[in-house]
């Protein structure tokens, strides 16, 4: 019964995302346009305030995603951790096809997959119920910043 | 310099600090029980370096309806055995929570596995382990749900997009989702009697097991042992996979080194100033991958290393006060040839450090079971 809720829940707010706030990579914090998703979120402390901000996202699935986000409330980096490996295509949205495009170019099914573009970078690793990844968009990070500061 | 990783061949140059003694176990009686590794390129649509592989027999339970499948992959990153579908010609059961199908989605570091979980005696050398709950890979069972193959990456259904027959996980823990056991997490267990499939929880008497903790002894863990290759690589190497740790003289920990793992069964491994304490050793990875921004990246394989000459590093492994400081080579990954299966040198781009089969060659390394005992020391921990 409380599968089906969660359902028929997700269902409506499917019906609601064309109408929300783009919310992914690259556009507004995750917490804005996918609440369905989300089970809580809160502030973490930045380690360079006057650069960006962070927010912490526990899924419904338990995932912990961290946004780094501009002051201008753009989403430049995403790193994540969890049992279960995320919705990537929510998650990433306009870069998902660059993420498939690094997939695809593995050599085999036995390591971890990665990005390495100008605007979009992409590292991944983990383990059977431990995966983690990260995301960052270094056209659209703040000068000063760098995948490092993505944790 | 034959040591994959590390300098002198018989487990790499380790400049330890503060490594703990441990004094020689007497061996107890128990039998030697151990089956040979093969690292190879097999098949040519299966064609990945650096996948060590043995043959196992499976059996319906408590008859002698067996089948030997070769070519599955040894795996410490993944606890349980997954076998192709399509390999199996024996009947077997598929089991069942509140009296539904139950199915599992696995999700490896970049692909994942589907397909309904079934009980089989599993062969391991002379021991059996008997009514082991196994996953049957099967893109076609059911219908895959959405919420398994969200997670991105490659679906791993066949022997092409596998590398293998099936992956044999044996590593720290006994079963496959202790979470699950409590609650219904999304990509993992599923019940299938009404599709789409639904995430469900499930006990973990029910959960895929790695079998090794059902045989009844030498349960507490395994010791790979890999010989020394040639730092250039080499068309294969053999060596063995050894049941139990410190049950006879073969598997007793003697000049290896204790370290214990975290509850999450990660040690910490400190590469270039920064601390990776999510850092594992995984036989099913296929090359040693972490984070060097100073390294040239390859342009066509581009999660690899390709520096355009090769390059020798250090890190550290530390567990507690117990360190060691671990030497390996980097090689250019697109100028290796590609007939080699054994590619010692084969490095690319991780967030964690997971030291993957290259460390284990020229080492024995031993793998303990969380929840069992060992004398070296109290599992879960790796030794080498």
């Amino acid at each position: 019964m409380d599968h089906f809720l969660k359902f028929i829940t997700k269902l409506f707010f499917l019906s609601l995302v064309s109408t929300c706030l783009h919310a992914e990579l690259g556009s507004a914090s995750l917490s804005l346009g996918h609440g369905a998703w989300v089970k809580s979120s809160h502030a973490l402390v930045s380690a360079k305030p006057l650069l960006y901000s962070v927010k912490k996202i526990i899924t419904q699935d338990d995932i912990e995603i961290h946004e780094y986000i501009t002051a201008s409330g753009v989403v430049f980096g995403i790193a994540w951790s969890g049992e279960s490996k995320p919705d990537l295509a929510w998650l990433l949205g306009n870069f998902f096809s660059r993420y498939q495009l690094g997939l695809s170019q593995l050599p085999s099914a036995r390591s971890p997959v990665s990005v390495n573009t100008t605007d979009f970078v992409l590292q991944t690793g983990g383990r059977m119920n431990q995966f983690v990844g990260l995301a960052f968009l270094p056209t659209l990070a703040p000068q000063g910043v760098s995948i490092t500061d993505v944790q | 310099m034959l040591s994959a990783c590390g300098g002198g061949g018989g487990g790499g140059s380790a400049s330890s600090a503060n490594i703990e003694s441990s004094s020689p176990i007497p061996p107890t009686t128990d039998t030697v029980n151990e089956i040979k590794i093969t690292v190879e390129k097999w098949s040519a649509s299966s064609n990945y370096p650096n996948q060590a592989f043995v043959s196992l027999e499976i059996c319906q339970p408590q008859t002698t309806n067996c089948q030997t499948i070769p070519h599955i992959l040894v795996d410490t990153g993944s606890y349980g055995l997954r076998l192709l579908s399509s390999a199996i010609s024996i009947p077997l059961t598929q089991s069942q929570v509140n009296n539904s199908p139950l199915a599992e989605c696995t999700h490896f570091i970049s692909g994942y596995t589907w397909g309904g979980i079934y009980s089989t005696d599993i062969k391991l050398g002379t021991q059996t382990a008997a009514a082991v709950p196994i996953q049957l890979i099967d893109g076609n069972y059911a219908q895959i749900p959405g919420s398994c193959s969200s997670g991105g990456g490659a679906a791993m259904h066949t022997q092409a997009a596998l590398g293998a027959n099936g992956i044999l996980g044996i590593g720290s823990f006994q079963q496959d989702c202790p979470g699950c056991a409590s609650r219904a997490i999304t990509a993992h267990y599923y019940t299938c009697s009404i599709l789409p499939c639904s995430p469900t929880a499930v006990a973990l008497s029910q959960q895929v097991t790695n079998p090794v903790a059902m045989l009844p002894t030498n349960d507490n863990g395994v010791v790979i042992s890999l010989p020394a290759v040639d730092p250039n690589g080499q068309i294969s190497a053999s060596g063995s996979l050894t049941f139990g740790i410190d049950t006879n003289t073969k598997n007793s920990i003697t000049s290896e080194t204790v370290f214990k793992l975290d509850a999450s069964g990660y040690i910490s491994t400190t590469y270039a100033g920064r601390v990776y304490t999510q850092s594992f050793l995984d036989s099913g990875s296929n090359g040693l991958f972490f984070t060097d921004t100073s390294m040239n990246r390859c342009s066509i394989s581009v999660g690899f290393y390709c520096p355009s000459a090769e390059l020798t590093k250090t890190a550290t492994i530390s567990s507690g006060t117990i360190s060691t400081t671990i030497t390996f080579k980097v090689g250019n990954a697109e100028s290796i040839s590609n007939t080699f299966a054994v590619q010692p040198n084969l490095a690319g781009l991780g967030t964690s450090f997971d030291w993957g089969l290259p460390f284990f060659y020229g080492r024995k390394v031993f793998v303990s079971i969380s929840g069992k005992s060992a004398q070296g020391g109290t599992t879960p921990f790796v030794a080498f």
